[in-house]
C-alpha cells in the first residue's frame, strides 16, 4: 500500500492484512507530523519557525526535539560526515525548493561553498525541551528526519494493530513486529523508485533497517557541474562520487541512513569504516564494482577476501 | 538570556495527539466489530451444526478475525519501538566518529528471491 509524503513514495506492508487501512490512517498521521515539524520547504514548519529565531531559546515540539537529538546524535557518531547544519550549504548549491521543482540545468554557481557550521552549535536543553540555533544557521535534517520517520511509524503501527509491519520512506525502510516467516523482502537499487520488479538485489531483512544512499539520483547541472544532494559539511560541496550506491543494515533505519549517508562522505574509507562498525553494507562503485561488507550478502560470482565482485553488477543506469 | 519562544501548539490540543487518538479509536472500532461478526457467526454456525461446535473455538475467533495473513506470517506481539535519542549535543572529539553509536542489527539480512515488498535506492528529501 502506498502513499505519497515527504516528497517520496511511502510504502506500508502488515502482516495483518485486515488492519491495513488503519496502518495507512496511522502512517498518514506520523507523515504529517514530521513534515509539519521538520521540512524545510515549508515555511510553516517548526524547523522553518526556528531559523527564524536568530539565536533565541525555542520551546519545541517533543518530536522536533527527537528530530533534533537524532540528528545530533548521528552527527556525533559519525564524526560529523552528516550533519544538520548544512542546510545554507544545499541551498547554495542550488537545492533550495523541494526537489521537484529544482531546474535540473542552469547556470554556473556564482557564490562560494559554504561548509557547515557545526552540528555541535545546535543546543538542545532536554529539560526545557528549548533548542538554540545560531544565526545564520539553517537546518537540513533530510538526512535523518525521514529515516526518523519511518522508525516511528513503524513502531506506532506496530504497537496499535500487532503483527510484523515494514514502513518504506523512498530509501529508508525499518520493520517492527514480528517479521514474515522469510523476513520482508526489501530490494535494492540506485533509485528508489525503479519498480519492484526490476530491484538489482533484493535481501530479507527481520529486524530494524535498511538504508540506501546514492550519488546518481536527486543530481542537477549548475554550468558544466554535476551537483548530488549529499553535502560534504566539511567543504559545503557535493560529496566526492566515489560510491554510486551504499546500502546499509542497522538495528533502526535512522542508524543505517547515518551511516549509509556517511559512507558517500567517507568514500574510500567507507569500507573499512562500516566493517569496523559491524554495519552490514553493500557499495556500488561508479565502476560497477560492488564491496559487501559485515555479512551483508556476497554478490553472486567470484569474489575477492573483501567480497568485492568484479564489473558486471547491474546496476541500472 | 532572552526568553525561549514556543513553538508548540497549544498544550493538549496537539494536532497530531488528536490524529492518532482518532485512529486508535476507529481501530477499537473495527476490532470490535471484527469480533462482534465473528462471534455472531461462529454462534449461527454452533447453532446450525449442534454437537460439532467446539467453546475453544469461538474463544480464539477474535485473534482469527484480526489475524489473517498476507504475508505468510505468525501473528504475535508487537515489539516495535523507536530509537532513543540523547537529548544533548556535545563538541565534537578529534573528528572520529563516535565508538559504539550506529548499532548493528540483530541479524543480518539474507538472501531471498522473491519480489520485494519495497525498493531501498537513493533518494533525499
Amino acid at each position: 500500500m502506498e502513499l505519497r509524503a515527504l516528497g517520496t513514495t511511502a510504502t506500508v506492508a502488515v502482516t495483518r492484512g485486515a488492519a491495513r487501512e488503519i496502518a495507512r490512517a496511522l502512517l498518514r498521521v506520523e507523515l504529517d507530523a514530521v513534515d509539519r515539524a521538520c521540512s524545510r520547504f515549508r515555511p510553516d514548519s517548526e524547523v522553518w519557525t526556528l531559523a527564524a529565531a536568530s539565536g533565541t531559546p525555542v520551546r519545541v515540539s517533543e518530536l522536533l526535539f527527537e528530530a533534533l537529538a537524532v540528528a545530533c546524535r548521528a552527527a556525533h557518531h559519525t564524526g560529523g560526515a552528516v550533519d544538520p547544519t548544512v542546510g545554507a550549504a544545499v541551498v547554495a548549491l542550488g537545492y533550495d525548493r523541494d526537489f521537484a521543482s529544482v531546474a535540473r540545468t542552469g547556470p554556473a554557481l556564482d557564490s562560494p561553498a559554504r561548509p557547515a557550521p557545526g552540528w555541535w552549535q545546535v543546543a538542545l536543553d532536554p529539560a526545557t525541551r528549548t533548542v538554540r540555533v545560531p544565526a545564520g544557521v539553517l537546518l537540513d535534517l533530510g538526512a535523518t528526519a525521514k529515516a526518523l520517520a519511518a522508525d516511528r511509524a513503524a513502531g506506532v503501527i506496530a504497537g496499535e494493530i500487532g503483527g510484523g509491519v515494514l514502513v518504506g520512506l523512498g530509501g529508508d525502510v525499518a520493520v517492527a513486529g514480528d517479521a514474515p516467516g522469510e523476513g520482508w523482502a526489501v530490494g535494492i537499487a540506485t533509485d528508489a523508485a525503479t519498480p519492484r520488479t526490476a530491484a538489482t538485489r533484493t535481501v530479507a531483512v527481520r529486524h530494524g533497517g535498511v538504508a540506501s544512499s546514492s550519488t546518481a539520483v536527486r543530481a542537477w547541472r549548475r554550468g558544466d557541474r554535476t551537483i548530488h544532494h549529499i553535502v560534504d559539511p566539511r567543504t559545503g560541496e557535493a560529496a566526492g562520487a566515489h560510491w554510486r550506491l551504499v546500502s546499509v543494515a542497522a538495528a533502526s533505519c535512522v542508524d543505517a541512513n547515518a551511516a549509509s549517508t556517511a559512507a558517500i562522505v567517507w568514500g574510500p574509507s567507507a569500507v573499512e569504516r562500516l566493517e569496523a562498525l559491524h554495519l552490514p553494507s553493500r557499495l556500488v562503485r561508479h565502476d560497477g564494482a560492488v564491496v559487501t561488507v559485515a555479512g551483508w550478502p556476497a554478490e553472486p560470482g567470484p569474489a575477492s577476501p573483501l567480497r568485492c565482485s568484479t564489473p558486471g553488477d547491474h546496476v541500472p543506469t | 538570556m532572552p526568553m525561549p519562544v514556543s513553538l508548540s501548539r497549544t498544550p493538549g490540543r496537539d494536532p497530531r495527539a488528536a490524529a492518532i487518538g482518532r485512529v486508535r479509536r476507529m481501530s477499537r472500532w473495527v476490532t470490535a466489530v471484527a469480533t462482534a461478526g465473528t462471534a455472531i457467526v461462529a454462534a449461527a454456525v454452533a447453532h446450525q451444526l449442534p454437537g460439532h461446535s467446539h467453546p475453544a473455538a469461538a474463544a480464539t475467533a477474535p485473534a482469527s478475525a484480526t489475524g489473517g495473513s498476507d504475508a505468510g506470517a505468525a501473528p504475535g506481539a508487537a515489539t516495535g519501538s523507536p530509537p532513543s535519542t540523547s537529548g544533548t549535543t556535545t563538541p565534537p572529539s578529534t573528528g572520529a566518529a563516535g565508538a559504539g553509536g550506529l548499532t548493528p542489527p540483530s541479524t543480518a539480512p539474507a538472501p531471498i528471491a522473491r519480489t520485494p515488498t519495497v525498493v531501498s535506492g537513493g533518494t533525499s528529501w
